[in-house]
Parts: structure tokens; sequence; C-alpha cells
């Protein structure tokens, strides 16, 4: 009887393990199942290439090197001592770098720690040969980014990095894993979707101490899309080494259609020190930390124009029909308004000019005379209908937009009336208004081609797509208009009087205008704008020089050293 | 012994033991295979060594000795046995107060003495020991109240090993103890309401017992509550367990063929963990299978417990049905999840010579009160 009792306890005890069995070897058996499939199975990854990035004559600017990297497979080892001395030998390396390189990179016993990373060739094939005394010693190939060009092209491609957690939360969705590699500037950043590769894994079957038994399975790795540039590499290199010592920014684009030829910043650094497999901070540091500001690309910045701007002023003149070619205003080196003088550059006074004489000379009070007809409506007016005070829409990140100036904008941003000063100082592109080089190249192709904004671009194909993207947007400026200004840029690098003469080249006919802008108490920055030839535009450029003094001295040189390799190539 | 006796060998029983001996024996097959390889190349080929270093056929020789054994046993009178009842408890007490003193520490615990090349784990002999010990003692006091002071000195009897264990420590082995205390009790005739007052006091001074325990063993019974907290350490073997019971499904990956256990994923899996091999091997049907012969093993038990008419032997019958449900329930529960972790052995699977003689000897008791029963 208290037999029964015990047995109806042990039933119930009975049961309460059947129903979890029945539990979980039934209702929950594919659960189970897949994770038993998981514990066994591991996958490494294979990393894939970028994509390579070519020049418009189809030549390699980056791409990706093999790095030669040697590591130890911890479960196929017997002796790590032995091949540490071995390594040690061929490499030169202290075995107990070694050493310690071995535990911080130890993973698992089936996943290689590397030991040494980007050995040389022959070193590599060294140890290749000796693998047979040293089992468990394997030399891998990874894909390494190599920019070829270094400093010459650092800007315009950027530079990549590893994937930071902020971004692989919003990222991983798409595919992104730890450790990949984003753009983190430049054409790197803005085509990083394009460029980047699919990486490939291997399946490994593993048993609990984690040491492969067998692999399963192998997806090859998917190599990121190749970029074809309007950048022509002789040209970018022919411009770096003209500038590299100094800070500066030079842009050449065809006016036609808006491909960019080339874009140099300076100063520049080495991309490769951020993807070499053997980094180093105290490089990169150097780098981000830098006084100069290396990793800005003053291409894309903004500055205060000067003299360059008389352009738009000019046209705003000449559409508004304050002003006509017969009109004439003397110039005697100063102007009063109210209390405060405006002087023009050169203080004698240019005498009579109209307005192709103030152009070759950059007359400043012939510009204050008519500004002060035209007003400050117009000349904002033309400067936003030119593309300035908003970005050119060029395919890299972080362009700044400049700022146009006007009666509104002052009253809204700085809540002050605007005065008559500020038109004078508009007018010559001094005051509130900031351009960066790639807006004054587009300011002077409307120009040369005829009347319109452009949109620079850089890419012209990814892979074997065409995504080059013409666009041309007409603006109200009269063939005339674009006449009378064509002759007077001329003039200005033509006439020996013309303050761009330095820029003068054998039979072509080159139109420009130089700028030396006004910046406190430093020195003033230096432009050039022009295009060539003439009379049937195929260039257009932009030479600024940070803090560089006067417009006509250093950029018109470098104009001059630019415009005859642009002749020799065939381009003008 | 008289052919008499014989009339009631309980031929079921017995072919049921061997049964589920044999369903171990396979299963330590499959769960050291991988092992047995690597040995085998480790090995110096002496077909000696070969024998001995495999895990099955260890436990095979374990069975037959402990088949000896039991027909041993069978001849001779219970009372005998009963009668040498305090001496085999003290025995049993020194040699695991000697533990603490000369056992070697495997896997953090000191439970193992080493005689000439094998493991032997007192504390499995110690729940038989107390077994017999308390039958003869309750068996004497028949008639004596039942009041509550009655119950102090099983609970001394008890008590005594159950700390010993569970210093060693030995959670699991020094648990059982309690159904089985409680299992006695109450055939001998302590009031149920006596039972569950005692019950709550254990269940009060549990906090102590908290105290007690080791990090480990704490860790064990939170990760009971939620295996995920460490699940690659204290939770591991629960997480592995699991999968490896619920991937069987319904008719088992068949033998030798159980992925989670060919790889090793599953530590203990020839001890303790053994069911998880038999749950992936043989799926539910299998563990169905075992578990009903577990059941006709119990209630075989109970069912002498009911018809013995002599005290001591419905105790014994007692205690050994308490001590093999307990271990079972436990054990199973505990590699699915139902219950934390604690180191108990699978009753006749589980590898291990102290617990496999352990079992056979306390069913050899079993047969022999059932043939023993004297007929009025």
């Amino acid at each position: 009887m208290k037999g029964r009792r015990l047995r109806l306890i042990f039933i119930i005890a009975l049961f309460y393990v059947i129903i979890g069995l029945f539990f979980i070897q039934i209702v929950k058996n594919k659960f189970y199942l897949d994770l038993s499939q998981h514990n066994r199975i591991r996958i490494t990854a294979i990393e894939s290439s970028r994509g390579v990035i070519y020049d418009r004559n189809n030549i390699p600017i980056v791409s990706n090197r093999l790095s030669f990297d040697l590591a130890i497979i911890p479960q196929g080892v017997s002796d790590l001592d032995t091949i540490f001395k071995a390594i040690s030998d061929v490499l030169g390396t202290p075995q107990k770098d070694l050493h310690k390189r071995y535990k911080k990179n130890f993973i698992a016993p089936f996943a290689p720690a590397y030991i040494a990373r980007d050995i040389s060739k022959d070193k590599a094939f060294l140890l290749e040969e000796a693998k047979l005394n040293m089992p468990g010693v394997v030399i891998q190939t990874r894909p390494v980014r190599d920019y070829i060009y270094k400093e010459a092209t650092a800007h315009l491609a950027g530079y990549i990095g590893e994937i930071s957690d902020e971004e692989l939360e919003g990222l991983r969705i798409y595919g992104y894993r730890i450790k990949d590699y984003v753009g983190r500037t430049g054409l790197e950043k803005t085509f990083n979707t394009y460029l980047r590769g699919e990486n490939g894994g291997m399946q490994i079957e593993v048993n609990n101490l984690g040491y492969q038994t067998k692999i399963i399975g192998y997806k090859r790795p998917i190599s990121g899309k190749d970029l074809y540039l309007t950048i022509d590499i002789r040209l970018q290199n022919f411009i770096y080494d003209l500038i590299k010592d100094k800070k500066a920014a030079v842009v050449v684009i065809d006016p036609a259609n808006g491909e960019v030829l080339a874009l140099v910043s300076s100063p520049s650094f080495d991309p490769n020190i951020f993807s070499t497999p053997n980094r180093s901070t105290a490089k990169i540091n150097s780098i981000l930390n830098s006084k100069d500001k290396i990793l800005l690309n003053r291409a894309l910045q903004a500055y205060t124009p000067g003299s360059i701007f008389k352009v738009i002023s000019s046209t705003s003149f000449l559409e508004t029909q304050t002003i006509d070619l017969d009109t004439y205003f003397l110039c005697t080196g100063s102007y009063g308004m109210g209390k405060q003088p405006f002087n023009c550059w050169f203080k004698q006074g240019h005498g009579q000019q109209n307005l192709i004489e103030a152009l070759t000379h950059s007359c400043n009070i012939f510009f204050y005379k008519s500004a002060k007809r035209t007003g400050p409506d117009a000349l904002s007016n033309f400067a936003l209908n030119f593309g300035l005070g908003r970005p050119t829409g060029i395919d890299l990140p972080a362009e700044a937009k400049g700022l146009v100036p006007s009666r509104h904008w002052k009253k809204s941003y700085l809540h002050q009336n605007w005065f008559g000063g500020d038109t004078l100082n508009f007018c010559l592109g001094q005051g509130f208004l900031l351009m960066t080089p790639i807006q004054a190249c587009c300011m002077i192709s409307v120009i040369a081609n005829g009347g319109y904004a452009i949109m620079p671009f850089l890419v012209k194909k990814i892979d074997s797509v065409e995504i080059a993207n013409t666009k041309l947007r007409r603006i109200p400026i009269s063939q005339s208009t674009i006449g009378i200004l064509k002759d007077g840029l001329r003039e200005v690098v033509d006439s020996p009087s013309g303050t761009g003469h330095g820029a003068k080249i054998a039979d072509i006919a080159v139109a420009g205008k130089t700028g030396t802008a006004q910046v406190g108490d430093k020195n003033s920055h230096a432009w050039f704008v022009g295009f060539a030839p003439v009379n049937n535009p195929k260039i257009s450029f932009t030479v600024f020089i940070e803090h560089g003094g006067s417009g006509g001295g250093e950029p018109t040189r470098i104009a001059k050293s630019i415009l005859e390799k642009l002749k020799k190539e065939g381009y003008i | 012994m008289h052919r008499r006796h014989w009339q009631d060998f309980d031929i079921i029983l017995f072919v049921v033991m061997l049964a589920i001996i044999s369903i171990g024996i396979f299963s330590i097959y499959s769960a050291t295979y991988y092992q047995r390889d690597l040995l085998l190349t480790l090995t110096s080929g002496t077909i000696w060594t070969d024998l001995m270093n495999n895990y099955s056929s260890r436990q095979v020789i374990w069975s037959i000795l402990g088949m000896c054994i039991f027909f041993v046993l069978i001849s001779i009178h219970y009372q005998k046995i009963l009668d040498a009842s305090y001496f085999i408890y003290v025995l049993n007490i020194l040699i695991l107060i000697s533990v603490f003193l000369l056992a070697r520490e495997r896997l953090g615990a000191q439970r193992w003495l080493t005689l000439g090349g094998f493991n032997l784990q007192p504390s499995e002999f110690m729940k038989l020991s107390f077994i017999i010990t308390l039958a003869f003692y309750l068996g004497k006091n028949k008639e004596a109240h039942y009041g509550i002071r009655s119950l102090f000195a099983p609970i001394l009897i008890a008590a005594i090993p159950f700390l010993l264990i569970l210093k060693q420590p030995d959670l699991g082995t020094a648990l059982v103890f309690i159904p089985i205390l409680f299992t006695m009790l109450y055939v001998w005739g302590s009031s149920i309401k006596h039972l569950i007052i005692f019950g709550f006091i254990g269940l009060a001074s549990s906090p102590i017992l908290w105290h007690i325990l080791r990090d480990y063993q704490k860790k064990r019974l939170l990760v009971f509550l939620n295996p995920n907290i460490d699940p690659l350490g204290t939770g591991y073997t629960v997480i592995q367990s699991k999968i490896a019971v619920g991937s069987g499904g319904f008719f088992g990956r068949g033998w030798l063929s159980g992925t989670q256990n060919q790889l090793n994923f599953l530590p203990e899996r020839h001890t303790d963990f053994i069911f998880s091999v038999i749950g992936e091997e043989w799926g539910i049907v299998g563990s169905v299978v075992l578990l009903i012969l577990y059941f006709v093993l119990i209630w075989k038990a109970t069912k002498i417990v009911d018809r013995t008419n002599d005290i001591y032997g419905k105790l014994l019958a007692a205690g050994i049905a308490a001590m093999l449900a307990a271990q079972v329930i436990i054990n199973i529960s505990m590699t699915i999840g139902l219950m934390p972790v604690v180191g108990i052995t699978l009753p006749l699977v589980s590898y291990g010579g102290s617990s496999l003689i352990t079992t056979i000897i306390a069913l050899g008791i079993l047969f022999n009160v059932k043939m023993r029963r004297t007929v009025f």
C-alpha cells in the first residue's frame, strides 16, 4: 500500500521528465538540430580586393597589391621554439617579438595566428621553401590597397580605414562586418559601395577544442567594381610637382562637359600609410594632427576670392545694362565713400578706363563706380546663377558651399543693414564673399563654354557602365557679354600691362583673371583662373595659393607651366 | 540457499537489469568512440592495454565483476548483511574521511581514491551503506513511537555522511540522501505530517546550505534558471546537452553518429551526461524505452516493499527504490535542463566502476529480499 504511494510519486516525476523530453526532442527538434550544426561549423573570411581606380587613359592610379603574411596554425605545430628560431633567422625579427605577436594574434586552434605581415617577396619564397621542415607555418597572401601615386592623388582617391562600431551599427544590414574596410575620404568614400568587394569564406568543421577536422565549404571572394576617372594622371603628377611645397590647389576642367582633368591639393600625404599592414601610429597621428591640415582638400574649401570675382561683377554690370563698352570711369587711385576711402591697388590711378581695360588692369575704382550703379542685388543674383554659394556637386565628399552675401542674407544672419561699402567690397570679391577653387573653375567655364554652368565630375565609368552625366545649365548671360568678357580676359594675359601676363604662352591664346584677396593681417590669397584656347576653349583652370601673395605672381607662372604641359599633351 | 529461493528470483527484473547495463555499454562505446582512436594510437598495443584503455571494455569488466558479487550476494540472507551494517557504515565513513587526506584532486573535487590503477568513489558505496544501516536501525526500533523525537537518530545517521560528502564537494550524491531518508522514514511509519515539517525545516535551512556551496555549485544553480548567463562556462554543459538531446528528434541520429558527441562537444558524456548520448542517438523513442526499463525496475522494487512482511526487507527495498528513482529522475532532468546540474550518475548506464557495482549490489539486495520473502 505504501509502495503504491511511492509508485505514484515516481510516476509523476517520470511524467515531468517525459514531457520535458517531448518538448525538446519533438517540439524544438529543428531548433536544436540547427544549433548542433552551428556548434561544429566555423567560418573564416577570405578577403576580397577593392575595385581598381583608373585614369582617363586606363592607367591604374589606385589598385591592390599582394601582402605576404606569415602565420602559424596552432593545431598543426609541435615545436614552437624551433619554428620561431628558424623564422627569426630568415626575417631578422627577434624570437621574443615573434612569440609576443603569436600570443597576441591567437584566435583558435584552427585559425592562423599572424606573426609577420607584408614581408618581402624573397623572404616569403625562402620561408615557403623551408615549410616542409616547419609544419604549421603558412604564408598567406592578402590584398592590400596600393595608392600608386601616393601624395599626388591623395585627396582625390582618399584613403580607407577599418569600419568603426558606430558605422557598423547602421551598415550591418548591408552586409558589412567587423574589420571590413570603408573609404574615409575622397573617391574611396563616395564610391565605397562600388569599390567594396564581397568577402569569400571557408566553412570548417571543428571539434570542441576548436581543432579543424575538415573543410566543408569554400566561397570565392568577389572583387569590387573598378572606377574609370576623367583625370589624366600625367597632368595630375606634373601639377603636384609644381605646387607640392606650398599650400595650394589646382583644378583643370573641360568646360564643355565638366570632366575634371586634374584636381590637386597641397600639402599632401601618402595614403599608403593608412592601408599598409604594418601601420605606424606615429605616422598616422602626425597626419591627423598636422598643423597645416594636410588632410584638407583645399580645392573644395571656401576662401575669399578677390578680383577673380570681377568676372561675375562684369557680367552683372553688362547684363543689367548699367554700363556698356563705351562706359568710361576715371581711376585716380582712390575713391571716397563716406568716411572710408576705397583705393585702387594702383595708387597712381589708371586714368580713364572702360571695362576691357579695367579687367586687364584689374582696376578697382572702375568696379566701385559700376557697382554703385548696379547695386548689390544684381551682384548676388549673378553670383548665384554662376553656381556660387552652393556645392558644385562634384563626386567627392566634404565640399564647402562658399558664401554669397546679399542684403537679405546680411539682415537674416548678421542682423545688420547692407552698407554701401559692402557693395564695393562685394564687387571686388572681398567682404563676406567666399568661393572654392572648384567653384572658381566652374565660374570661368561659363565664359569659356558660351554661357553654361557645368557640374564637374571625376568618375565617368564604373566597370563597363557609363555613368558620365554631363549637366549643363544655361545661364542668363548674352553672347555679347560673353564676347566682351572673352576680349577683356584675353587682354589680361596678352597685354604686357595685363595682371595675368605671366601666363602667356606661345601660339595659344589664353584668357584669365588674377585675384589677390585681402585677408586681414596675413598675406593675401593668390588666385588665377582662366581658359584656353580663347576661340575654342578646351580647358579651364584655377590656380590657388593660400596666402600666396599677388595673383599676378606665382599663380600665373604655375599656370604657364600647366598650359605648356597641356599643349604638349595635345589638349590645347 | 534453497531451490525455494530461486522460485522468487525475478527473471524479468534480472533481464531488465542486464538490458540497462547493455544499453550503458553501447552508449559508452559511442560516447568514447573518438577518444578510443586517439588512445589506441598512443598506447603500446598489447591486448591487455587496449582493453584497459577502452572505456566500454572497462565497463564490461566492471559489469562482470558486479555480476559475480551479485550472485554471491543473493546466496546469503540479507539479514547477515544487516548485521554487519554498523561496521560497514563506520568503515565507509572512515574511508570517506581518508578521501580528504589521500585523494587526488580531479575536476576540482576530491572524490576518488586510487587503488591499483582503479578509481574508487567511496561516496557511491556510502549511499548503500547508509540504506543498510538505516534499515537496520529503523527495523530495530520498529515499535518505538513515531513522534518527532524518533526522527533525530535517523537524521543523524543521514547527516554524517551527508555533510562529509557535501564537503568533498559532491552535491549530487549528497542530495540523493534526502529522498532515501524520507522514503525510508515514510515506509517505517513516520507520519506524513512530521515528514512535511521536517521537510520545511530542511528548506528553511537551505540558505545556510547555500553558503556551504562552492562558487561553481552556486553558479550551476543560477545557470539552471538561465543557462545563457554563462554559455561557455557553467552553462556550456547543459546547453550542449540540450542541443544533443534536442537534435535527436523522434528516432535519433543513429548509434555512433551523434555529431554533438562524436566531435567531443559534450564533456562528461560517458559519465554524468551519458543520457545526452542516448537522447541524441536514439531519439525520444530510445529515451522512452530506457525510461520504461527503469520504471519496471522501480515498480518492482516498490512492489517488494508492499509484499514483504519483514520490516527490514521493506526498508531495504524502499531505500533502494528511492535511490534508483531519485538518480534516474535527477540525472535525466539535468541533461535536458529541467534541474540544475549536480554530479550524479545514471544507474547502470553511466561509466564508473563504483557507481555500477554499488547499483548492482543494491539490486542484489533487492533480489535477495524478494527471494527470501517469508511465506506464511
